[in-house]
């Protein structure tokens, strides 16, 4: 019965099962551009983007169209308020990415012991970002409601890289112009990876709304 | 066709009056306006204890236990066959006018119990109204549908005021004033509704039980219907039998669903599945046959 719906439902989910592969995918392009300074990693990142962006306007739209035509209510209600939520956070996670794309450029000429510190840091941020949002997709694949936790325990672990970064960059002498702007730049690249982990905890607790109909109200929103 | 009378004031009409319990004795409360109170903590208007209705002695619902609440809309819901209308009329002895009609179980009207002996049928159609799915005006003035309970019941003094406010209240005055005292049955299936909310209204009840009031309306219709809904629960306490769930969902503070138990023998007998705040049936249900119900997967 309603199978009007179920497909229009089917359609949604694919669609941001899609965006979601993507998200991830432009996270660990964007991590490599990065650290590894790599021209293909920028553009595979950029066109990853680009097509997360274009998936995202389409589930707004067949959010839209479910919402006026469908009338959905109870669990379907609340799997599509949840893919309207989610389609927000993985756009931003994959909006992040390339964020952390643009800011990739060589450490200064002089030998920096914390270098290796930072770009491990950063490496290990972007690595485990992707993997959220694989593990996020992954519970809404398969409607578990519990994966917001382990997603909050990863998120740790992504802050305190975040951290570890902040502390090291501070505790550099950056009398340097040229080691000063590349040291921002990584500061802000590791507060953008920080971000895309705090959009796969948005994802897994909206996963846990369309399940349970209960909200833990600890989404982090903006960007 | 509906074999029950139009109004609390059909049903004096047919009724010989009997030893009447006084109003004070059937426990109604003051009104009090709507407000932030939510509608589980209002008081309760009927409290019935596992309710069920036979005709003939087939058992068409069983064991429904279910609160309503003061000055609040109540909507049933449920696929056809779940009683929910024959619930409804429970809730002011309609099923009294149904030959081999049985009703067993407790309804509690304001504390006092609904089906006492001693209780006047009439008393209570009187304070609980009901409308039925189709508008049925008397062939009569627009005046005269509205004067027609309060005459047969003796509320004579100030009609002419009494018409008006009741007509103010049922949305109408405005599209109505300049015509009373022309017939009813010219007016649109929209009015003549409103006009048989506000004949209800007339005989001051306490609580309006609607039987599908909308089903033979159109959206337009509809939607003055469903603002009238809304305004009344600031005076009354309203109980809505629908079949379209996104009235339910547009109007309703709780909602009742009622689903149908099929036995060994092929028996059908309606049963209450959920009652809840309507936003919770329409966006958690508790249980898996409201869910199945709601979403449209009900097989």
């Amino acid at each position: 019965m309603r199978e009007g719906l179920q497909e229009e439902l089917d359609e949604l989910c694919g669609g941001i099962q899609e965006e979601g592969r993507i998200a991830a995918q432009a996270v660990s392009e964007a991590t490599r551009a990065l650290v590894d300074w790599s021209v293909d990693a920028f553009e595979a990142t950029v066109a990853a983007e680009e097509q997360v962006h274009h998936h995202y306007q389409l589930t707004e739209q067949r959010v839209e169209s479910i919402l006026a035509r469908q009338a959905p209510v109870a669990s379907d209600l609340r799997l599509v308020l949840a893919v309207l939520h989610m389609n927000r956070s993985v756009e931003r996670a994959a909006h992040n990415a390339a964020r952390v794309a643009h800011l990739a450029t060589p450490p200064p000429r002089r030998a920096l012991v914390e270098e290796a510190v930072i770009t491990d840091a950063l490496r290990a941020m972007g690595e485990r970002g992707a993997e959220m949002i694989r593990t996020a997709m992954d519970a809404f694949e398969r409607r578990d409601a519990n994966a917001n936790r382990l997603l909050a325990t990863l998120d740790e672990l992504v802050d305190r890289e975040n951290a570890k970064i902040a502390d090291t960059i501070l505790a550099i002498d950056i009398t340097d112009p040229e080691l000063r702007q590349w040291a921002s730049r990584m500061l802000f690249a590791a507060r953008w990876l920080e971000r895309v982990g705090d959009h796969a905890v948005n994802v897994a607790e909206r996963v846990t709304y369309m399940v349970t109909g209960e909200t833990s109200g600890q989404t982090n929103a903006g960007a | 066709m509906d074999p029950t009378p139009s109004t609390a004031a059909d049903s004096t009409a047919m009724e010989s009056s009997r030893d009447r319990t006084p109003l004070g004795a059937l426990g109604v409360a003051e009104r009090t306006q709507a407000d932030a109170t939510p509608v589980e903590e209002r008081d309760v208007v009927f409290d019935c204890q596992q309710v069920g209705v036979r005709y003939s002695g087939t058992r068409a619902l069983r064991d429904v236990d279910l609160k309503i609440h003061s000055n609040a809309v109540t909507a049933l819901i449920g696929p056809s066959g779940c009683g929910k209308s024959t619930f409804l009329r429970c809730l002011n002895r309609m099923n009294d006018l149904i030959p081999g009609a049985a009703v067993d179980g407790q309804i509690f009207y304001h504390g006092e119990e609904l089906y006492q002996p001693q209780v006047d049928a009439i008393e209570v159609r009187k304070r609980i109204g009901m409308v039925f799915q189709k508008p049925n005006p008397f062939p009569k003035s627009i005046y005269d549908n509205i004067a027609f309970g309060p005459r047969v019941l003796g509320m004579k003094k100030d009609l002419d005021e009494r018409i008006e406010q009741t007509l103010r209240r049922a949305a109408l005055w405005d599209e109505v004033k300049d015509r009373l005292k022309e017939g009813a049955l010219g007016l649109s299936g929209g009015q003549q509704q409103r006009l048989c909310i506000a004949r209800a209204l007339a005989v001051e009840p306490d609580v309006i039980l609607m039987d599908e009031p909308c089903s033979a309306l159109d959206p337009i219709s509809t939607s003055a219907i469903e603002d009238l809904m809304l305004s009344l629960t600031n005076d009354y306490t309203v109980v809505i039998v629908t079949h379209n769930m996104q009235q339910a969902a547009r109007v309703a503070d709780m909602t009742a669903f009622f689903s149908v138990d099929q036995g060994e023998t092929g028996t059908r007998c309606g049963v209450l599945i959920e009652v809840d705040r309507t936003e919770r049936i329409f966006t958690n249900p508790a249980h898996e046959r409201t869910e199945a119900y709601v979403t449209g997967r009900f097989g």
